[in-house]
């Protein structure tokens, strides 16, 4: 039974990445606006082709914007 | 009679107003002004015509919007104050556009750069009403960009925005933490609970230990800091707030569970503290999430324009309000506000001065007379000469009150506060009691056992969580029935309040809405312009709102002009007699059935009835039957800025004539809130205006009424939309039974206390026990909270306003 200590602590590091994970979801503001995104998700996306172009290159990052 | 049915309803492709006679026509579809129908044909030539998809006339109307001049914003001394990031080649700029109301408007907004090449991105914050807009600064320049979102309806507000302000994100990574160490702890104590005697010997029973002591640590240091910073902060008032027990029991069970863990007797509770610091802080993020589109502190800076127009020979030029000085010339164009208090150049003056004083006339004044700031001019561009600086004008000088500067929740005890004052001290008492017993029965370790098992068990996790999260459910349901109240300490001082003190123009009346009907046959020209040359004769207000109304001048000779006071007028014009009046001054007309809350002038030309106008004085809805009820329970008063025209009609609502007060300027309103306040009553002041600023601030809960959110209200502590106004009675009687499930949850984690503590004194209290107690304590008190609050808006009457689809609309 002694192979549970280390697999425990494995356990323990995994938490910690998830926890690690969603400090980063907060800092990168994800957490900052909850409603929005439930909106934009509904839209449609535009016509391919049009502005492929311009859409790569102004694609927001969320949490670029403090 | 017909005019009114005569409207076949056509609301307007783009914002979804009615379309009146002006209505323009393009491609097929109606518009209601020349403004939303560009916006139209602009979306249409940029392939954005999704815009009507997404949302069922979307649009903001542009009827109202007015023509501006964003050069200044160009200027660096400004534009620094909003641009959050500038480097050679973009910059990100942050507006607040009150005017965002649906899904269709972040839709558009986040279009931005088909709108024009030099737009990079857009992202729009819904609740806050807030676009964050990145563009090349070399190819769109800031006035240019802010023209662009005022052309298609969403004009940035700078004097409202408030963009720099920080999510709490502070309270997310203080739960994040606490939840995770909270998981890993509960999961090391298993064994525990268990009794553990499946890995005895296998050096889990060594490790778990220190595992979990170093798990509390984080939850100790950080995300608890904040109710160690607020006890301390209570400590050095001398007074004991809630957070005090919670700060206790949590050092106490730090305390003890180390003692235990390092001299090896067992594991502590340390599972049980991270849980409560757990719980504490979702109730906190629950009451915490409150409007973030909406500005409570606003003053008078941000009623006034940023900029006002002087004018240097012949050119005029903006400069910033806090540089315009004594002396300088301004012009002022139609629905402009006066930034300063000044003498009148020329033009032809109309000032509305209803958001100011309270006053509902326009005020029209002569060449040299004086004009106060705040005034709004009706009518063409007037000159005038500055004669105080804006932050010493006449109607600024009310800010300088103490009102102002007092901080009301200094003074205002909650109801866990109180009773932690009391439940906190005998806590103690009883700790040491049971301390003291046992040491006495001779069993020190069973007296320490006792001392601090008391104080855990007692940890107030249920009694602190009762409040926020029945006062957070309140909030929630008041929020929609539009009432956003600004904390929860509102709730608790509305359930206590006695008096109830209404300000009349703009919050018992619609502002801007004119009933005037005319019921009889149909008037001719002449007969209309007769009626009129008889009106304009008199100064009654009545005979002046009708005459505005009908606006028919001749050329008549007037003889044998008659007023008889409070009856009507009689003249004859080009020799035909003409009366005006009540129905028993004619004594001829029928007698008409009128509402309570409107008035009727009867005519007749040349003896003969012709019908008469009904006068709506423009009373909210349900108006009458609302202060009626609310005077059996409370005591009712009325504050008026505006002359004492409608005592009459007030008084038979308000039954006590000596709580109406007309002629009020704001320095008596605050002073009237002051008197009643020195008298021990707890007041709530309803107003809508400046005028109403100063006693919104000082009295215990001050309500808002807005006709919409987004427009300018004064600072207060209540935000509540004027529709709305009927339902007071029912969201008071909501507030007193929130505290009521407040009390009752208190008592349902009293019960817990009390069988904890049962056992705490006998020493036999086990983890298991704390374990289970405290959790099960807490759901019981939240479900009930949640379900509590929930039954009492049903049990008050609290209506939902929905209206089809803008019921999901701000």
């Amino acid at each position: 039974m002694e192979i549970l200590i280390p697999i425990i602590l494995i356990s323990l590091l995994v938490a910690l990445g998830f926890l690690a994970a969603f400090i980063w979801a907060v800092r990168s503001g994800q957490y900052d606006d909850a409603e929005t995104p439930a909106y934009r998700m509904l839209f449609d996306n535009d016509k391919p082709a049009e502005d492929k172009k311009e859409k790569l290159s102004t694609k927001n990052k969320p949490g670029t914007n403090s | 009679m017909e005019d009114l049915t005569r409207h076949t309803e056509v609301a307007c492709k783009h914002c979804g107003d009615p379309c009146e006679d002006d209505q323009v026509v393009y491609d097929a579809v109606s518009f209601c002004c020349q403004g939303c129908e560009l916006v139209y044909e602009l979306l249409h030539e940029y392939g954005l015509e999704t815009f009507y998809q997404v949302g069922e006339t979307p649009g903001v109307s542009l009827k109202k919007t007015k023509s501006t001049d964003w050069e200044y914003l160009d200027h660096d001394n400004f534009s620094r104050q909003i641009i959050l990031y500038k480097d050679e080649q973009i910059a990100k700029v942050s507006f607040y556009l009150p005017t965002i109301h649906c899904s269709a408007c972040i839709w558009l907004l986040e279009k931005l750069y088909r709108l024009h090449p030099g737009i990079a991105s857009s992202q729009v914050d819904f609740s806050r009403k807030e676009v964050v807009i990145t563009f090349r600064h070399n190819e769109i320049r800031l006035s240019e960009l802010v023209s662009l979102l005022h052309s298609i309806g969403y004009t940035p507000d700078f004097q409202n925005a408030d963009t720099k302000r920080k999510p709490y994100r502070k309270l997310w990574y203080q739960i994040g933490i606490a939840g995770f160490c909270f998981g890993n702890i509960m999961l090391f104590s298993l064994p525990e609970y268990f009794g553990a005697p499946l890995f005895v010997g296998e050096g889990m029973e060594v490790l778990f230990p220190y595992l979990i002591a170093l798990l509390a640590l984080p939850v100790f240091f950080y995300s608890a800091q904040d109710y160690f910073k607020s006890s301390w902060a209570a400590f050095r008032q001398r007074t004991i707030n809630m957070d005090v027990p919670i700060a206790m029991g949590i050092v106490t069970l730090l305390i003890y569970s180390y003692w235990e863990i390092f001299t090896h007797s067992g594991q502590g509770y340390l599972d049980s503290l991270a849980a409560l610091v757990f719980f504490l802080l979702l109730g906190r993020l629950y009451q915490q999430k409150t409007y973030d589109h909406l500005r409570f502190d606003r003053d008078y800076t941000s009623y006034f324009p940023l900029t006002a127009q002087i004018l240097t020979g012949e050119s005029t030029k903006a400069v910033a309000l806090a540089e315009l000085g004594v002396g300088d010339i301004i012009i002022v164009k139609n629905e402009e506000i006066i930034p300063a208090d000044s003498i009148l150049l020329d033009g032809n003056a109309n000032i509305d001065y209803s958001f100011v004083t309270g006053e509902s006339d326009t005020v029209n004044t002569r060449k040299g007379q004086l004009l106060y700031a705040g005034g709004k001019q009706c009518g063409t561009a007037i000159r005038l000469r500055v004669t105080k600086k804006p932050s010493q004008s006449y109607l600024t000088k009310l800010w300088n009150n103490d009102a102002f500067t007092q901080n009301k929740e200094e003074y205002f005890e909650s109801l866990a506060n109180k009773i932690s004052r009391y439940f906190t001290p005998a806590i103690i008492i009883i700790a040491i009691a049971a301390g003291g017993f046992w040491w006495w029965a001779g069993m020190p370790e069973n007296a320490l056992r006792a001392f601090t098992s008391v104080l855990i068990i007692a940890c107030p996790c249920a009694l602190a969580l009762t409040s926020p999260v029945t006062l957070g459910s309140a909030i929630r349901i008041l929020g929609k029935v539009r009432f956003y109240v600004k904390n929860a300490g509102v709730v608790e001082a509305i359930s206590r309040a006695d008096t109830i003190i209404f300000d009349k123009t703009g919050t018992l009346t619609q502002p801007n809405a004119s009933g005037i009907i005319f019921r009889g046959k149909d008037l001719s020209a002449v007969e209309n312009q007769m009626i009129f040359t008889l009106l304009s004769q008199s100064i009654h207000p009545l005979s002046r709102e009708i005459s505005a109304f009908i606006n028919a001048r001749m050329d008549a000779e007037i003889t044998d002009y008659k007023e008889v006071d409070g009856q009507g007028l009689t003249a004859k014009i080009n020799g035909i007699p003409v009366m005006a009046g009540k129905s028993d001054f004619l004594d001829k007309g029928p007698v008409s059935e009128i509402s309570e809350n409107g008035s009727a002038v009867h005519i007749a030309i040349g003896e003969k009835y012709l019908g008469y106008f009904e006068l709506k004085q423009p009373y909210r809805a349900n108006m009458v039957e609302m202060i009626r009820s609310l005077g059996m329970d409370y005591s009712t008063h009325l504050l008026s800025g505006d002359n004492e025209k409608d005592r009459a009609a007030f008084e038979t609502i308000f039954g006590e004539r000596e709580n109406l007060h007309f002629n009020q300027s704001p320095e008596d309103k605050l002073a009237y809130i002051g008197r009643l306040q020195a008298g021990g009553h707890t007041t709530v002041m309803l107003g809508d205006g400046l005028n109403d600023a100063g006693a919104l601030k000082k009295s215990d809960v001050g309500i808002a009424i807005t006709d919409h959110t987004s427009f300018f209200s004064p600072a207060c502590d209540v935000i509540m939309e004027g529709s709305m106004l009927a339902q007071l009675k029912s969201i008071f009687e909501f507030s007193k039974k929130s505290i009521r499930v407040i009390k009752t949850g208190f008592f349902i984690s009293l019960i817990y206390n009390i069988v904890g503590i049962t056992i705490a004194v006998q020493a036999l209290l086990s983890p298991v026990i704390a374990a289970i107690l405290m959790p099960v304590s807490s759901f019981t008190v939240v479900i009930w909270a949640v379900g509590g609050t929930r039954l009492a808006a049903k049990k008050a009457g609290l209506k939902h306003q929905n209206n089809q689809q803008k019921s999901w609309r701000y």
